[in-house]
């Protein structure tokens, strides 16, 4: 049977046993109640009631007695007596009469009632009487009245009072009888009343202790070999079934617990599976870390350390035992301790990324107090809800050492550029002296000598002028070359501003070709504007020049933003560049074309690529001989 | 729709008929007091108005829910009898009174026809005397019997032995009821006795006395009020030695004054907690003193009125739990007050009669020592 059937089954039981119970205390406190209302209602009411009228009964009659026998009654007495007369016993009679009606018509009361009110009726009227008969006291001393007073109390009061008297002392007898029977019923009610509360209490107990008895020892025994059976699982052996025999809940809570230690023991392998495979995992990261170029460290929220790898005992000279538990501050030079705001704000942080050492140099300290530059990457992690910090620490001695190199090299390039431009400045300039010299005295010559120069005379001459003319213009160019960004100054540069101003001082090339040129919006950059307007002039007096007789040059001026650089694009439709000479164009005085067929010194586009690579930038050339060229430079936007 | 609207309507109506079942309950009862609360007579108005607060006061304080609540108004009709009418018309317009309660028996009988036409039960808690009990049926008097009092002060003076008494009177019914039954008991008993009515505002009884004297009476009854001082000192300054009497009312503090200490010595009936329900009467008089701060200066006034406030409120009280819905209030409250055949109230066991007068409280005799101080009279 199932356990939650004994269950109910007992508690029907034992409310059945209740429920007979309150059926019994419900009829013996029926009982009692009727007999108590019997009390309450006719008995005590009716005692009440006779015990005034006998006090009053009695006062009267004293009162009227006194009255005849004292001439000197006191006022209050007076007063008394007519209260008696005129309140008491009107009101005593009155309740006399309603008590009677409310009663059985066999009743004592309602049988003698009659008899009562017709006494009392009498004493008031004597009563009267006495009081008619003896007001003053001279009534006193009239013998007639004092007869008939006399008369009146010794006779007629004193009889109808001692009748009144029985009467209601029977009446109190039979009802003190019906009191205490009513009293005695009602102690016996309350009394059963008890012995049934008493006799049901112990049966329910004993019938509880029973069913209590029962059930717990169907509970208790397959739940000790459940206990049993559970320990043996808690011990590991997951092997373990019990067998508990009926079909009751305990029944079916061993069959549970025969699955649950079945799929603990699969569960238990699966998970052992998955320690294997953790472990495998955790040993790969182990020998990640370990095989780390960079020092790790990992510190917990008080800086101590409690993870370092291979490099970390490497580059600071520590076995691995000496670091862990040890403040990470130990690793750090005392007077660069400011570290430990920078760990302090991204404990606080929780998420942030910090580093040491990249803007600014950060020193580690070995064991043997050696301080060596390194860099420093913190980042906050929560291993198992505890805040840490991975410190990755790079020894950067050699970079430091190889940066200085090149700086220096570098510093010395600058010297070395710094003074072949001021070497071509003043060569350049110091040329022109000499040549200006040739070319006036060739001027003399030819005006003064005139008439004594033959004509060949006169060709060398001119073949003299040319070559210094050219030679001077070939100087010009490389002291422009030379002059090429040396005084010049950043600032924002309106493109569309320059291509006007160059388009207008081309003006007469541009109408004399008939020269197309396109361009869109183009951008306000940073960089040098004098050098960038002949950098524009020189791409598009180019593109004019090299064109083809026969067609009208178009040139299109387009430009790219990127990230870094703007990338500017000049294309014609010109004669091209042959593949083998794109990378001799930029080439100072270096020409593809005889003098006669195409004018110029060669230098124009050495100036550009000098003025471009001022701004941080490239030039280089994509063309097809026959087709036209575009030429591409970058212009940084950090310059 | 038209049918949506009378069904509402329908709806309403049953509500309506539903909350007017409800609203019979009596929720309020106004009660009045017309009384002389200044000119004369004061200490029958001020103290008993009090007594009757303090009895409101302590049910209104201890009602259940399902008792009303009594509200009580004060109209001063300054012991006239001319003023008692106005004085009811006020509190009837503005509080519609179901009850009133007056002090003045002219201004009692003043009321017969209204209190009946409105519907209003009125109650005297002063006087009771043989005219006011053959009133109308809505007219109750819970109070000392005016002719037995006086009955007792003519039995004194035939016992003391004195031969010839005048009674001055104050012209209106009580005193003129009071000097009656005194007439009455001397005349039965052979003592010549000579009646005067005096005038309302008189004070100066130089004449009358000076005849009385000149007629060698040894016995002066004073019933009335605080203008009988003068009266008390003039025979006196005449040199009349004979003895002083006087009605309930002698403890008015300006009726010593006014007589200079004349009046000590007058013997009177007079009604103390000693009378009634000694313990009863003690505790009101405690109640009294702590609701005002001190003890009425003349006690039986407010000791009735007390008693007869309580026996209208002990029925009021069960109206909404006794009164049928066929019944009129007024005939219920008359039938319930017409049925109280024993309360036990400060001043004695109290019953009310078919005629609507009550018996249960009886004056004793007192002999005025002091201002304001009383001797009870042996005999």
């Amino acid at each position: 049977m199932r356990i939650s059937t004994k269950l109910i089954l007992s508690f029907a039981v034992i409310i059945s046993v209740l429920c007979i119970e309150i059926v019994l205390n419900q009829i013996i406190s029926d009982n009692a109640a009727d007999t108590y209302q019997k009390l309450k209602n006719q008995a005590l009411p009716a005692l009440r009631i006779l015990d005034k009228f006998e006090s009053v009964n009695n006062e009267f009659y004293l009162l009227t007695s006194n009255k005849v026998y004292n001439s000197n009654l006191p006022l209050d007495s007076q007063n008394r007596l007519n209260g008696i007369l005129e309140v008491e016993f009107p009101y005593l009679k009155t309740e006399l009469f309603h008590l009677s009606e409310n009663l059985d018509k066999q009743d004592e009361i309602t049988l003698k009632s009659p008899e009562i009110l017709k006494l009392t009726n009498e004493l008031i009227d004597l009563g009267n009487q006495i009081n008619n008969l003896l007001i003053i006291k001279d009534n006193y001393s009239d013998s007639a009245k004092m007869k008939v007073a006399i008369s009146l109390v010794e006779e007629d009061i004193s009889a109808a009072h001692a009748n009144l008297n029985t009467n209601i002392l029977i009446l109190k007898i039979n009802y003190g009888n019906l009191l205490e029977d009513y009293q005695n019923e009602f102690a016996q009610n309350l009394k059963s009343l008890s012995n049934i509360i008493l006799i049901t209490g112990v049966l329910g107990i004993l019938f509880g202790i029973l069913v209590a008895f029962l059930v717990i020892r169907s509970i208790s025994k397959p739940i000790r070999a459940l206990n049993s059976a559970a320990l043996r699982v808690s011990s590991g052996d997951y092997d373990t079934d019990i067998i508990l025999s009926g079909e009751d809940e305990l029944a079916s809570l061993g069959e549970s617990f025969n699955t649950m230690t079945s799929s603990l023991k699969s569960n238990f392998e699966l998970i052992k599976i998955n320690n294997k495979e953790i472990k495998q995992q955790e040993n790969r990261i182990r020998k990640v870390i370990e095989a780390s170029p960079s020092a790790i460290i990992l510190m917990d929220s008080e800086k101590k350390i409690s993870l370092i790898n291979a490099q970390t005992e490497k580059i600071f000279g520590y076995a691995r035992h000496e670091l862990i538990g040890v403040s990470a501050e130990k690793l750090i030079p005392s007077r660069l301790l400011k570290m430990e705001s920078k760990v302090d704000d991204i404990f606080s942080s929780k998420n942030k990324i910090d580093t040491l050492g990249i803007d600014k140099n950060f020193y580690g300290i070995t064991k043997d107090n050696e301080e060596f530059p390194v860099e420093i990457r913190l980042s906050f992690i929560e291993i198992h809800g505890q805040d840490m910090i991975l410190a990755s620490v790079v020894d950067i001695t050699e970079r430091k050492q190889q940066e200085e190199d090149i700086k220096k090299y570098v510093d010395q390039l600058k010297s070395k550029n710094k003074e072949l431009e001021q070497f071509s400045y003043i060569t350049s300039h110091d040329l022109q002296e000499p040549l200006r010299t040739v070319l006036s005295f060739i001027d003399i010559i030819q005006e003064d000598y005139k008439e004594k120069l033959d004509d060949d005379l006169n060709t060398y001459l001119k073949y003299i002028s040319e070559a210094s003319t050219r030679m001077s213009s070939l100087i010009k160019s490389l002291l422009d070359y030379s002059r090429i960004g040396l005084k010049a100054k950043v600032e924002t540069v309106d493109c569309n501003t320059i291509l006007n101003s160059v388009t207008a001082d081309l003006k007469y090339k541009i109408d004399k070709s008939r020269a197309e040129i396109n361009y869109l919006a183009l951008p306000t950059i940073g960089g040098f504007n004098l050098e960038l307007r002949l950098l524009f002039q020189n791409l598009i007096t180019n593109a004019i020049k090299f064109q083809k007789k026969t067609e009208i040059p178009k040139i299109d001026i387009s430009f790219e933003e990127n990230r870094t650089h703007w990338q500017f694009s000049v294309a014609d439709n010109g004669i091209g560049i042959k593949e083998e000479f794109q990378n001799k164009i930029f080439i100072i005085f270096q020409r593809l074309h005889n003098r006669e067929e195409y004018d110029g010194t060669g230098i124009g586009l050495s100036h550009c690529q000098k003025i471009v690579e001022l701004h941080g930038g490239e030039i280089w050339v994509e063309s097809d001989a026959g087709v036209g060229s575009v030429f591409h430079f970058t212009i940084s936007k950090n310059i | 729709m038209l049918l949506k609207k009378k069904l509402i309507i329908i709806l309403l109506s049953f509500i309506s008929i539903i909350t007017g079942c409800n609203n019979t309950e009596v929720k309020e009862i106004n009660i009045g007091y017309i009384a002389p609360m200044s000119t004369r007579a004061t200490d029958l108005g001020i103290a008993p108005s009090k007594a009757m607060q303090l009895a409101i006061g302590e049910y209104n304080s201890s009602k259940t829910k399902d008792q009303p609540k009594i509200n009580f108004f004060i109209e001063d009709d300054k012991w006239e009898k001319s003023l008692a009418l106005p004085a009811y018309e006020k509190l009837r317009k503005e509080h519609n009174i179901d009850v009133v309660f007056i002090s003045n028996t002219d201004g009692t009988v003043e009321l017969q026809d209204k209190i009946l036409e409105d519907g209003v039960i009125a109650v005297n808690p002063l006087n009771n005397d043989k005219l006011l009990s053959s009133l109308n049926k809505n007219t109750f008097k819970i109070a000392k019997s005016t002719e037995e009092a006086h009955k007792a002060l003519g039995i004194r003076i035939i016992e003391l032995g004195l031969k010839k008494v005048i009674i001055l009177h104050y012209p209106n019914n009580f005193m003129s009821v009071g000097g009656n039954a005194i007439k009455n008991i001397l005349t039965e008993n052979g003592v010549e006795n000579e009646v005067i009515k005096t005038e309302k505002d008189q004070i100066d009884f130089t004449e009358i006395l000076k005849k009385a004297k000149e007629k060698k009476a040894d016995a002066y009854v004073f019933l009335g009020y605080k203008n009988f001082g003068f009266a008390m000192k003039q025979a006196r300054d005449l040199e009349i030695k004979a003895s002083f009497f006087g009605s309930t009312t002698l403890l008015d503090p300006d009726f010593f004054s006014n007589s200079e200490g004349a009046i000590v010595g007058t013997e009177c009936t007079f009604f103390t907690p000693l009378d009634g329900n000694y313990i009863l009467a003690s505790d009101f008089l405690q109640d009294y003193k702590k609701k005002f701060g001190e003890e009425p200066f003349s006690i039986w006034p407010p000791m009735q009125a007390y008693d007869a406030m309580n026996i209208v409120i002990n029925e009021i009280k069960k109206v909404n739990e006794d009164k049928t819905k066929e019944q009129s209030q007024v005939d219920w409250l008359r039938n319930r007050l017409l049925n109280v055949k024993y309360y036990q109230g400060v001043c004695g066991n109290i019953s009310i009669k078919e005629d609507g007068s009550s018996r249960g409280i009886y004056f004793s005799l007192y002999k005025v020592e002091s201002d304001g101080k009383l001797l009870k009279i042996k005999r």
